[in-house]
């Protein structure tokens, strides 16, 4: 059961992104072809740096295990911040709202 | 006058109690039987017609009297027993009262039984075991019985003593039904008393149960069929359904209990790596991006292959480290351990420095928005 609730979430939000999305998509390319392909080769342009991406890597010496240390690192410096600084507003609210 | 007022009261509360008294009396004594001291040892049972009421037909109010071996045991008679079981006790009905074949009846019997030698300080007799066994049958002309049943009359046992006499009562219930015509019910009267006692039968009362011949089991079943109620085929397929529910409840138990997630990692694969992530158009293809980005920054290292523009000659750029390996093998390591040293050394360092700005109660700043 417990397997059958965790898919059913992932597959919520991911049908979730395309339905919001969906009419969006629509707009922009009926309305806008231009902008359309635009976006289109901004992501394409990511896909190829991602495909050289191991060899630029590869070609520094740096190991796939310091880049997951990297993609780590980066999701903690991202989410911590955020983490502490809620914890100390709701402290300060605390304490306002007890005096 | 406030004497006079008390002596009202108390008369008031007197006559409020006395018919409190009679409203809850039992009908055995308020129907006129009771007990009678005939003398200054023994106690006697009075006469018994109004046993029971007459009401909705039923055989009561029948003058019978009590034949033991041939003498008529009237209900101010008493049997006198030593130890020994007495049978052959005719419960006898006048001509105008018949049990009828086939018919259920309720007899009730009213027995007092005394111990002329009991004494105070002794216990020897106990009368409620001798009621205890009480086998009555129907009355055959041809000896044998034709209708047994085995009376526990423990329940309604009473006792009285002036002292010197206990007498005992008890109420004796059985349901028989009769399956020949008369008069007269035969029983069997066993007492276990070792001592001598006299037992007297003060009152009797004949409840005609069933006006219909005996019910069997097969008639039961048929009319319970007939009556469109249930049947044994509409029974099995209620078990049937009974079943199959538990069946299904301890399959929906099975599943909420079931704690494995093994497959949804799996699953969870095969959801991103379809295409709802990897849609290369449009503006999920920039939410994808990033994402393809990373996920591409751990992929190993492919050979790059170009074409040079202008003399269409292709070239491949071969991995940088394999290359080092090959030419020279022990510089590799040193220089990516340096390498990636520095890198971790850095990150570590940095990461050091945020939980020290996170510990620091002043500083509100969110570092992810400096970025």
């Amino acid at each position: 059961m417990i397997n059958t609730i965790l898919v059913g979430i992932f597959k919520v939000v991911t049908k979730l992104i395309g339905v919001l999305l969906a009419p969006i998509n629509l707009l922009i390319t009926n309305m806008l072809p231009n902008f359309n392909n635009m976006l289109t080769l901004v992501g394409n342009f990511f896909s190829q740096v991602g495909t050289y991406t191991g060899y630029i890597l590869d070609s520094f010496l740096i190991s796939n295990e310091v880049v997951s240390f990297l993609i780590l690192y980066w999701i903690f410096k991202l989410t911590f911040p955020f983490l502490v600084s809620s914890i100390k507003l709701i402290i300060k609210w605390y304490d306002k709202l007890k005096v | 006058m406030r004497f006079l007022k008390k002596c009202i009261k108390k008369l008031y509360h007197l006559i409020w109690f006395l018919s409190i008294m009679l409203i809850f009396t039992p009908n055995v004594f308020a129907s006129g039987a009771g007990i009678v001291k005939t003398d200054g040892a023994s106690y006697e049972v009075a006469a018994f017609a109004d046993f029971a009421d007459n009401t909705n037909g039923h055989l009561t109010r029948v003058n019978a009297t009590f034949v033991e071996n041939g003498h008529y045991f009237r209900s101010n008679d008493t049997l006198t027993t030593n130890g020994a079981s007495v049978d052959g006790v005719n419960l006898l009905f006048d001509s105008n009262t018949s049990f009828v074949r086939g018919y259920t009846y309720l007899v009730s019997i009213l027995v007092s039984t005394r111990d002329t030698y009991a004494k105070p300080s002794s216990n020897r007799v106990c009368i409620a075991e001798t009621l205890t066994n009480v086998t009555t049958r129907y009355n055959n002309p041809s000896g044998f019985p034709c209708v047994s049943a085995t009376v526990t009359a423990t329940n309604g046992t009473a006792a009285f003593s002036d002292g010197n006499i206990t007498l005992y009562y008890a109420v004796l219930n059985y349901i028989f039904t009769a399956d020949m015509t008369g008069n007269s019910i035969t029983m069997t009267y066993n007492t276990i008393n070792p001592m001598e006692s006299y037992h007297t039968f003060g009152g009797y009362s004949v409840t005609l149960l069933s006006d219909n011949k005996q019910l069997t089991q097969q008639q039961v079943q048929q009319a319970v069929q007939n009556s469109g109620l249930a049947t044994a085929q509409s029974v099995t397929q209620v078990q049937q359904s009974i079943t199959q529910v538990q069946q299904e409840l301890g399959n929906i138990d099975d599943t909420i209990n079931d704690d494995n997630v093994d497959g949804a990692n799996s699953q969870v694969d095969d959801l991103l790596n379809n295409s709802n992530f990897n849609d290369s158009t449009g503006i999920q293809s920039i939410i994808n991006a990033p994402l393809n980005f990373i996920n591409g920054l751990t992929n190993s290292c492919t050979p790059i292959n170009l074409t040079i523009p202008y003399i269409d000659t292709p070239v491949q750029l071969p991995c940088i480290k394999q290359e080092l390996n090959n030419h020279i093998p022990l510089v590799v390591p040193v220089l990516s351990t340096a390498i990636n040293g520095f890198i971790i050394y850095r990150i570590l360092l940095d990461i050091v420095r945020i939980i020290k700005n996170a510990r620091n109660p002043d500083d509100d700043r969110i570092e992810v928005l400096d970025l």
